[in-house]
């Protein structure tokens, strides 16, 4: 079993999932947008990085194969690696792409489904998810059920596996990184405070004044934006994607994340992606070691996933990290210092770790008492 | 139907008499069945309720909205706009930074005049009823309105209280300029304090005037009693 | 017309009706309970499902179908009421929001679900026959050619699926517990005022919509075929369907139901052969459909969003049946 191999995986998938929870987190834990199609906005992110992937290396090198053909796949085992440049530039720019065409269908979906309350909402986002993955199915330039393969890894030119997942897997913890401080910082300032006055109040929020619908629109573009991302990343980690990916079990798992991690409040939404992504790649594991067990491991964590959405609600609904109240800016100004600075906390940290280690060694040198 | 600017202008009528509905026509809830709304010489019937809050026309509910899980100050806070309330400008601190520092002055100024103190920091699910109300009224303050359309002020607190609450409401009249359309049930606080009265009934016009000619129309004495 | 043959007819005819058989128990739950169940779709397939373990284990019984749909609306019922007991009603006393509610049927969704695969996995295993493409395995005494078709389950579940329709409608309208379902989906505290308890009465609804919604299920598998996915790939046509209902109005969600079946087939085939859209376009249909009565007759009331919510309250009560 190798051990760094499943780390790499496990903090890869890790990543993406953290994208996914975050940006269902702002839609619906600030702002209390049910957004159930979570997993189209995904489907279409990972679905724009294999076409135009694909498109641009054959286009470039004067093939015409079908997208989904044998040819295809097997010529792009050579020309990914060919052109490291043309790689990581077809990477950046699908990334790029993913973001804004899944935003754009994020805002647009959010149009008529504004018109209707939160039950219609979730019922017309889930109908147009399971739209797209039933006409993606039977779409043939696509794939159909099989989907696409041979999508260019960035790094396909380094021969090393584990170097190549390594360095994959950093790329995606930046992007996470850089999106829950951009998340942080949304939430923390007045936009925050207006997304959840909308959550809270939505007649009262646009008798004072907001356009609740434009703020909706607004932060559904950025969600599913992110949501773009995270299916980019998804197809170029995979080398391949299919539309039975995508599925609404998929986005409640999202939403488990959210709500068992804590809704509103980006730490909880990490919290949710570790855990849920920890029950997912240790499935994988399991079905992998154990070929004949009578249910599927996969059965069971997918009904692990419903009793955590059920049990968080009846019993701890804010979920295990819930929402700071208190860490929005206004705040620091009363000089309230609730939010401990860096440094603070660090000395804090190596404090309780210097305990800890010395509770060890000295039941290490009891013999083990 | 017309409020002159400057005024305060009183809204009485039995229960169901439409009083409500009728703001909520003007504020731009409802669309009205027939007629339009001019404000300042515009027409703003048809326009959304928070455009027609940013042009200055501000109302308060009778049982108050507030949003419970953001706390009190905040409650203040979003009525009033900020730079950092466009995505775009949010992410960068000092976009908003200052505005907002004088937002929270202000905040405390107005919760101060409205007897509101010591609280702010509170979650607003927490506070006690009198609180919520006075939240409701120092909210509608934020945003410089021009016109005040007010919803039941006095319900539900004491007679002293009331007048209090009245008395501040010509204060701010005073110092701002802000012209009052007021919807109250006990006309026994309210006549003290208005310049004009309309008096509807069944969702009609009943009867029009200073309190005084209003008092001793006999329409209005029997639409009170009789129902 | 040419371009559509009677096939397309008697198609779109059999699965209208059983569209509206599968959003009639979801708009009923919803306007009594407030809850809109996304577990709905697995007391559809628990139903299917059901009816096809039974008959193949037990077939000197349970091939059946009357016993066979007995067993399985009582199957339907069970899971529906224990869901509500063990989830919905913990939240409704704790005073979750409808979208808690909402949120927390897509728990019971996922849980059942795979509790579904799960079981069928076993099943399939111990009796050997693959169940994830399964017919119920029933015997049926008149083979009926009707209207064209050869196969009998047709004629048999066209005619119990209207008398089922019909029955629904008895049951709403015409007895007292319906008086009492309409009062409480109407003013819940006042319903409990006037003395009607509205936990037996949603408890009874649940008995009705998950019996249903399990009978549309085995009809469904009878013509076609049942899988542990066929319920939730069927899931934009009930929304469809209860949505141009308002979610609210019975008959409307039966009109709903047909709509959607027209568009999906009589609509597809006439485009596919005027215009050669491809037929993997056919989900698009319905989704458009939808999404035009959405816009043009926004769903008031409880259900409708805002502004357009305030705008259009006086028009609720043209939406409430």
């Amino acid at each position: 079993m190798d051990i760094i191999g499943f780390l790499i995986s496990w903090i890869t998938f890790f990543s993406i999932y953290s994208i996914l929870s975050i940006s269902l987190n702002l839609e619906a834990g600030y702002t209390g947008i049910s957004n159930f199609g979570k997993a189209a906005f995904y489907g279409i992110g990972a679905f724009i990085a294999a076409v135009v992937s694909l498109l641009v290396f054959l286009t470039l090198s004067g093939l015409s194969y079908p997208l989904y053909s044998l040819e295809t796949i097997v010529a792009m085992g050579t020309l990914s690696k060919q052109n490291p440049v043309l790689n990581i530039i077809v990477f950046l720019f699908t990334l790029t792409l993913a973001f804004v065409i899944s935003g754009v269908a994020g805002y647009l979906v959010s149009y008529p489904t504004l018109r209707v309350g939160p039950a219609f909402l979730g019922i017309t986002v889930l109908s147009f998810g399971e739209l797209l993955r039933i006409f993606l199915r039977n779409f043939q330039p696509t794939g159909g059920t099989y989907g696409l393969a041979g999508i260019p890894h960035p790094f396909a030119f380094v021969q090393d596996p584990t170097a190549r997942d390594l360095a994959f897997m950093l790329i995606a913890l930046t992007l996470l990184i850089a999106i829950y401080l951009f998340s942080e910082r949304l939430v923390n300032s007045p936009y925050g405070r207006l997304m959840k006055s909308v959550r809270e109040d939505e007649v009262a929020s646009l008798c004072l004044g907001k356009d609740v619908p434009k703020i909706k629109a607004q932060v559904l573009f950025i969600g599913s934006g992110m949501a773009g991302i995270a299916g980019a990343l998804l197809a170029y980690y995979m080398g391949s994607i299919n539309p039975d990916i995508f599925v609404p079990s998929l986005t409640f798992e999202v939403w488990a994340m959210v709500i068992f991690g804590g809704s509103a409040n980006n730490k909880g939404a990490l919290l949710g992606a570790g855990v849920i992504t920890f029950l997912n790649r240790a499935s994988v594991v399991l079905n992998f070691m154990f070929q004949n067990l009578p249910v599927d491991v996969n059965y069971i964590r997918w009904m692990l996933v419903g009793l955590l959405i059920v049990a968080t609600l009846l019993f701890k609904p804010e979920g295990l990290i819930p929402e700071d109240t208190r860490s929005s800016f206004v705040w620091s100004l009363f000089g309230e210092q609730k939010t401990v600075s860096f440094k603070e906390r660090t000395e804090e940290v190596r404090k309780r770790v210097k305990l800890y280690v010395k509770k060890l060694i000295s039941w290490f040198m009891m013999g083990g008492e | 139907m017309s409020v002159r600017e400057g005024s305060v202008t009183g809204l009485i009528g039995p229960n169901g008499s439409g009083k409500t509905t009728l703001f909520n026509v003007i504020s731009g809830f409802y669309p009205p069945d027939s007629g339009e709304v001019y404000f300042m010489g515009n027409k703003i019937t048809g326009l959304n309720p928070n455009e027609i809050y940013n042009l200055g026309v501000i109302r308060t509910f009778q049982n108050p909205r507030l949003f419970p899980r953001l706390t009190v100050l905040e409650n203040l806070l979003v009525a009033a706009g900020s730079r950092g309330e466009r995505v775009t400008s949010s992410i960068a601190k000092r976009n908003w930074v200052d505005g907002e520092a004088k937002l929270v002055k202000k905040a405390y100024e107005i919760a101060k005049s409205v007897g509101l103190e010591g609280v702010e920091r509170n979650i607003a699910s927490d506070v006690s009823g009198a609180h919520m109300k006075l939240i409701e009224t120092a909210r509608s303050l934020m945003n410089s309105p021009k016109v005040l359309l007010v919803d039941e002020p006095a319900a539900g607190i004491s007679y002293s209280a009331a007048k209090n609450l009245f008395n501040y409401l010509l204060k701010l009249k005073e110092d701002y300029g802000i012209t009052l359309f007021i919807i109250e049930h006990r006309i026994d606080i309210l006549m003290d304090y208005v310049d004009y009265v309309y008096v509807l009934h069944l969702g009609k016009l009943l009867s029009q005037g200073t309190p005084e000619e209003v008092l001793s129309d006999k329409k209005v004495r029997e639409a009170y009693i009789g129902d | 017309m040419g371009l559509i043959d009677l096939n397309v007819i008697v198609n779109t005819i059999w699965i209208g009706l059983i569209y509206s058989l599968m959003a009639i128990p979801l708009t009923i739950s919803y306007k009594v309970t407030r809850v809109l169940n996304f577990a709905h779709t697995s007391l559809i397939t628990v139903g299917a499902y059901v009816a096809v373990i039974l008959s193949l284990v037990y077939p000197s019984l349970f091939s059946n179908i009357f016993l066979a749909l007995v067993v399985s609306f009582f199957a339907g019922s069970v899971v529906a009421i224990l869901n509500h007991k063990l989830v919905y009603r913990r939240l409704m006393d704790k005073e979750a929001s409808p979208v808690i509610l909402m949120i927390a049927s897509l728990g019971s969704w996922i849980f059942l679900k795979y509790l579904i695969y799960s079981i069928i996995s076993v099943v399939s295993k111990a009796i050997k026959k693959d169940l994830y493409f399964a017919v119920p395995n029933f015997n049926y005494t008149f083979n009926l050619n009707f209207l064209g078709v050869s196969n009998p389950a047709f004629a048999y579940s066209l005619v119990l699926g209207l008398s089922l329709v019909a029955f629904t409608f008895l049951i709403f309208y015409k007895t007292s517990f319906g008086k009492a379902m309409r009062a409480v989906a109407d003013n819940p505290q006042l319903a409990q005022i006037s003395g009607i308890s509205d936990e037996s009465v949603m408890t009874l609804t649940w008995l009705l919509s998950g019996g249903l919604a399990a009978v549309s299920g085995v009809f469904w598998a009878m013509f076609s075929y049942a899988s542990p996915e066929f319920a939730d790939s069927l899931v934009l046509q009930v929304f469809a369907a209860c949505v141009i209902g308002g979610i609210s109005s019975i008959s409307l969600t039966i009109f709903g139901g047909f709509i959607i079946a027209g568009a999906e087939n009589i609509l597809m085939t006439i485009l596919y052969t005027l215009v050669g859209l491809d037929l993997s376009f056919r989900p698009f249909l319905s989704f458009l459909t939808l999404l035009i009565v959405i816009l043009v007759r926004p769903p008031a009331g409880a259900a409708g969003g805002l502004p357009y919510r305030l705008k259009l309250r006086r028009r609720e009560s043209k939406w409430t049946s």
